[in-house]
């Protein structure tokens, strides 16, 4: 999952943390799972769309 | 998803194999057929897990034990159990550490297949779910970070199940009820997506710690405030070079913004305390994907659904027509040399005698192609008997076609008589021609097949609006 940060332009002006530290920090500790998941296929290898 | 790298667990809620016993021996060749692409595809595609539904037992517990010894990924059911040994016939549940995150899943159908199995396979039981689920999540819920539940249960059955089984992070659910794409009851979310394999759905997992139970967030509320920081951040961009591009200003004007500047900093360091927040948290995004005909086939698997197309139509005695090419459009004389005596239905061509206009308007539509949008898989020979209902006319009462070869000329595509009722006996006595309502559109232009449909916009772009 991407996780989208706002980069501030002036660092530093009014944000206690900085925030590409902060992306950083959080982007290395999270660990991603992509569940992919059917039901009722009932048989059917065409379905109409 | 494989190319992009995503750490991937593929399940199935369960009623994958069939939708109706078969009714021939033909069908049940080609229930057979499918089937073995089925699981094949299955395999494919990297399943973990099957869940078994009521249909999975259509030919009986003999064949879903061989297939299921058959297939490279298991099968699974915590309730469905031997009665003299009073153990479950298939795994119970399975676990699998994917990326440094143990997942547990268990799959479970509904009693009333009780009934079914009563004759069909009496030495078999199903055990109340609830209460044959609970010791597994009780078990799976002290090593797996995330414990997962395939069922059978039907909507009302996941609530309940949600509601008097703690410690369930999703459940996966099928059978009955309309279609839920999501809803989250105490931790627990619940997805289940409309039958018949036309969606996929996605669901992305972030974890950025590990205590149980995983009390997951909407990745949409982070996003949310993701957006309020980047009008803040504009407007604040815009009053900044205000104040620093225009220094003639009157001191109370410049207070103003001034002032403006902090309430937005102060906003902005909210948020920003907020994103801190949502950060440490565990996110969830839950996506339903369309699988539409213009999605490529992956090719292996392309292959053997071309394979089945094949057999499927050696088995009908179906000549196939891949090598022909689109060839010449019939004429009109060829189209009415086809239309039956018998026949209730007349087709367009005969309209057109009268009704020119909206003939020839008609004729440039999508409905006048609907049967051509799926010439792809025509070509190929896949029988197509579920898209044929709404991509044709006079499906089931002149047949039941499986083919687009067995759509006699004068009846491809939506007609006139597809949606203002047949012909025959018009103009005269006969029959009165139907208006068509939003309710004759909904057979075809269901929420999920045509999600953009609008009623009154659809019916100027079919031609029917002109008079004659």
């Amino acid at each position: 999952m991407e996780l989208k940060f706002v980069v501030w332009p002036l660092v530093g002006s009014f944000f206690l943390l900085t925030i590409g530290s902060h992306a950083a920090k959080g982007a290395q500790q999270r660990r991603d799972l992509t569940i992919v998941y059917t039901n009722d296929v009932l048989g059917e290898i065409e379905p109409c769309g | 998803m494989k190319e992009e790298g995503r750490n991937l667990l593929v399940v199935d809620a369960g009623n994958m194999l069939f939708r109706k016993p078969p009714t021939s021996q033909e069908r049940r060749k080609e229930a057979l057929l499918k089937v073995n692409v089925l699981l094949r595809a299955y395999e494919e595609m990297g399943y973990s897990a099957v869940n078994i539904g009521e249909k999975d037992l259509t030919l009986g517990l003999g064949f879903l034990g061989e297939v299921a010894r058959r297939t490279k990924f298991p099968f699974i059911s915590a309730n469905l159990i031997d009665k003299k040994s009073r153990k479950t016939v298939f795994r119970p549940f399975i676990t699998e550490e994917i990326a440094g995150i143990k997942v547990g899943v268990i799959g479970l159908m509904g009693r009333w297949v009780n009934e079914v199995l009563k004759e069909k396979e009496p030495y078999l039981e199903v055990l109340d779910p609830l209460d044959a689920g609970k010791p597994y999540v009780t078990e799976l819920r002290k090593t797996c970070d995330l414990v997962s539940v395939l069922s059978q249960l039907g909507e009302r059955g996941d609530r309940e199940l949600a509601l008097k089984v703690p410690g369930i992070d999703i459940i996966v659910g099928g059978k009955r009820g309309k279609r839920i794409r999501y809803s989250k009851i105490r931790e627990t979310l619940m997805y289940r997506l409309e039958p018949r394999g036309g969606y996929l759905g996605k669901l992305d997992l972030s974890l950025a710690r590990k205590g149980k139970p995983l009390n997951l967030t909407d990745y949409e509320q982070r996003e949310r405030i993701v957006k309020k920081m980047e009008t803040i951040q504009k407007r604040w961009m815009e009053i900044k070079s205000e104040i620093e591009g225009d220094s003639g200003k009157s001191p109370s004007k410049r207070e103003v913004r001034v002032k403006e500047l902090a309430i937005l900093e102060r906003r902005g360091m909210e948020l920003q305390l907020r994103l801190v927040d949502f950060d440490q948290r565990n996110l969830y995004k839950n996506e339903v994907i369309p699988i539409k005909l213009a999605i490529p086939d992956d090719p292996v698997i392309g292959e053997m659904i071309d394979g089945y197309g094949i057999e499927v139509a050696k088995l009908y005695g179906i000549e196939r027509t891949l090598e022909r090419g689109p060839g010449k459009p019939p004429s009109d004389a060829q189209i009415l040399a086809g239309i039956s005596k018998s026949s209730s239905y007349q087709g367009a061509i005969s309209c057109k005698k009268c009704h020119r206009r909206n003939f020839e308007a008609w004729s440039t539509t999508e409905h006048a192609k609907a049967t051509q949008t799926i010439s792809e898989a025509f070509k190929k020979g896949r029988p197509l008997e579920d898209c044929l209902i709404c991509h044709t006319t006079g499906y089931g009462d002149i047949r039941e076609y499986r083919f687009v070869q067995e759509v006699p000329l004068y009846l491809r595509g939506v007609q006139c008589e597809a949606c203002h009722g047949v012909g025959k006996g018009h103009p005269g006595f006969g029959a009165k021609f139907r208006r068509v309502t939003l309710g004759v559109c909904r057979n075809c232009h269901t929420k999920d097949q045509s999600p953009a449909f609008h009623y009154k916009s659809y019916l100027l772009r079919i031609g029917c609006t002109i008079r004659k």
